[in-house]
């Protein structure tokens, strides 16, 4: 058994940066990779598999870091990630509920997990971010750095 | 009164699609479409872009087959630096084999274990909640661990060729990036940090042989739903009838194993390939030129690749073929769900194949790039997992994309997932009076067999998941279901 403060901690950054907002994910991996480099795994998702139930098996901590369509009230929201499989898919990707669910089922193990929701605007085929979704990315990333200092 | 029956957007189909099934006063089917929400900007998009930029950038056009998207558009690249693929130095046309035989081994992975598995196992009954991996992991736990490692051993495979890095770069213009290291093709060999290559194989044998089991036990289903005659085209071997998936001839044959289409060379498709425009969709309709509109559409796939070869280039893929093409007495096969048994021995060549490369020196060759003289125009066609793909380019002086036209996969399947729909509205919502949770399953089952992959590249959190509903003529909603 490994010792606890042995195993990873993951943030795994959602998205495409090709499609504006869509790119949230991956702006927030940039901005943490600068200041929290040894202390993360940054991993980057167009979306998120099955594989991924393997991936976070052996994990302590995981974020999901998404760009989120929905309005929220303060631009971004960090909320606890539980196991959901009693849900259809749209796609082929996974929710993160369910790739909980899927590591809870195959191998046992469920890491403390948590999303981290960034609201988008824009979803076109274009480079970089709009100016109301790199707001949203500093609120996230405020979100992050009092997240991990607590 | 006459009614419309709308399923927007179709469940575990990768993007958006929407279903409309239109019924006359007398509850008969009238006419079905499968309407795409297709994203046809990119070719937009990578105009005025250097060319070199282009295999990296298309693989933004898709986050499931991003590889496959490098791939055609290096194979079109090459070309405008004086590369045809003959040309590339045996490390990388060998290295580019191994990056595109673990893409198709982990796309169909997923494809049978995550969105096939579901329907199989637990049936057309089943509850909306229980059609999904996360129940397939709960009652076949061994089953879906499987699943998760065979897509993971591509995965690998890709991140050992293209780097970790999200936009990876395998390919460069007349040639690869890197080769691959021996402690990198050992990694893949040695079976210490991941169920190894041999492993692959015994587990693609017995996912083949769990198919083939249901087939038998459910025999009559899988033979006839959603089963239409239809054509079939693919990528064939550049020197005979060899199945083949990175670089080859275009065949085409009819529903009866007529030819249609004699190995043309694939840089001349526009001369024997065009596209048909409908008001009432997105999506393009391919056709051969020779046969027209009307019956000139063909599958592509899994399905068509295995009807259109002559033999596959592995001993234990090539005895699967015998025995799949022996069930229809040598005869194409129509059977729209025999695609999945069709998709699994694809799997199994790719694990066969990608053995080989494994213990094959040149992989861990040093001549990495040619070049030779240059183009303004280049062509790259590959054998995608779901179907034959093209990438055409047209650059000025300056290395500037001009013209960018792409054909993709789900494009081709656009016709025939529209007749496999027609099929489920004629056989199953024919003079129903009621819409129920069993019959739009089958709807969906009918398309996913085809694995679409639509508008991909943008998901984010909070999509609805489906949303069906029925609309009399006048436009009032009759009835409407959800599912969240």
């Amino acid at each position: 058994m490994k010792n606890l403060e042995d195993k990873k901690a993951l943030v795994i950054g959602i998205g495409n940066d090709a499609r504006q907002d869509d790119g949230l994910g991956w702006a927030l991996l940039s901005k943490i990779e600068k200041d929290f480099e040894d202390e993360f795994d940054l991993i980057y998702r167009y979306q998120l598999n099955i594989e991924d139930a393997d991936l976070i098996k052996d994990a302590r901590l995981v974020i999901f870091a998404d760009a989120c369509k929905n309005n929220l009230l303060d631009g971004s929201e960090l909320s606890r990630c539980e196991p959901n499989g009693e849900i259809s898919f749209s796609t082929h990707a996974l929710s993160p509920s369910a790739v909980l669910a899927l590591s809870n089922q195959i191998y046992m193990s469920q890491p403390e997990s948590y999303v981290l929701k960034m609201q988008g605007y824009e979803w076109e085929l274009q480079t970089g971010l709009t100016n109301l979704g790199k707001l949203n990315l500093e609120k996230a990333y405020g979100l992050f750095k009092r997240f991990v200092s607590n | 009164m006459s009614k419309k029956i709308i399923i927007e957007p179709v469940t575990r189909v990768e993007g958006h699609g929407k279903v409309t099934i239109n019924l006359d006063d007398d509850g008969r089917v009238k006419d079905s479409f499968l309407h795409i929400v297709e994203f046809r900007g990119f070719e937009k998009f990578i105009q005025g872009h250097p060319y070199w930029t282009a295999p990296v950038t298309v693989q933004r056009l898709c986050g499931i087959c991003p590889v496959s998207h490098h791939l055609a558009a290096a194979k079109a690249i090459d070309q405008l630096v004086g590369i045809d693929p003959q040309d590339l130095s045996p490390t990388a046309y060998k290295i580019r084999e191994l990056l595109h035989y673990g893409q198709v081994f982990q796309s169909h992975a997923l494809h049978f274990f995550y969105l096939a598995a579901p329907d199989l196992l637990f049936g057309l009954n089943a509850p909306v909640e229980k059609r999904n991996v996360v129940a397939v992991a709960k009652e076949h736990t061994e089953l879906a661990k499987k699943g998760i490692l065979m897509r993971k051993f591509g995965q690998e495979i890709i991140k050992a060729i293209a780097g970790k890095k999200i936009h990876g770069i395998a390919a460069v213009p007349g040639g690869v990036h890197k080769n691959l290291t021996a402690k990198e093709r050992d990694y893949f060999l040695n079976g210490v940090e991941i169920p190894n290559i041999d492993t692959m194989i015994d587990w693609s044998l017995k996912v083949i042989q769990f198919l083939k089991d249901f087939h038998t036990q459910n025999q009559q289903w899988i033979d006839t739903f959603a089963a239409y005659p239809s054509g079939h085209l693919a990528l064939v071997g550049q020197k005979d009838g060899a199945f083949e998936l990175y670089d080859g001839r275009l065949r085409g044959i009819d529903s009866n194993g007529k030819i249609t289409l004699n190995d043309v060379p694939d840089y001349q498709y526009h001369k024997y390939i065009t596209e048909d425009v409908e008001p009432w969709t997105y999506m393009k309709f391919p056709y051969l030129i020779n046969i027209g509109k009307e019956d000139g559409w063909n599958r592509v796939g899994p399905l068509a690749r295995l009807n259109v070869c002559d033999y596959m280039g592995t001993p234990l893929a090539e005895k699967e073929r015998r025995e799949f093409k022996e069930y229809t007495n040598g005869l194409p096969n129509n059977m729209t769900m025999h695609t999945h048994l069709a998709r699994l021995i694809e799997i199994l060549y790719c694990a066969e194949r990608i053995k080989e490369l494994l213990h094959d020196e040149d992989l861990m060759g040093t001549e990495l790039v040619r070049k030779g003289n240059k183009r303004l125009e280049g062509i790259g066609i590959i054998e995608a997992p779901r179907g034959t793909l093209t990438h055409h380019y047209k650059v000025d002086e300056d290395g500037k994309i001009t013209k960018c036209n792409l054909i993709v996969s789900t494009t081709h399947n656009n016709e025939p997932m529209n007749r496999a729909v027609s099929w489920v509205a004629q056989n199953v919502l024919d003079k129903k009076k009621e819409i129920t949770e069993n019959m739009l399953n089958q709807v969906e089952i009918a398309i996913r067999a085809y694995d679409p992959c639509l508008s991909c590249a943008t998901h984010a959190l909070g999509t609805m998941p489906i949303h069906a509903k029925i609309v009399d003529s006048q436009g009032r909603i009759i009835d409407e279901k959800f599912r969240r």
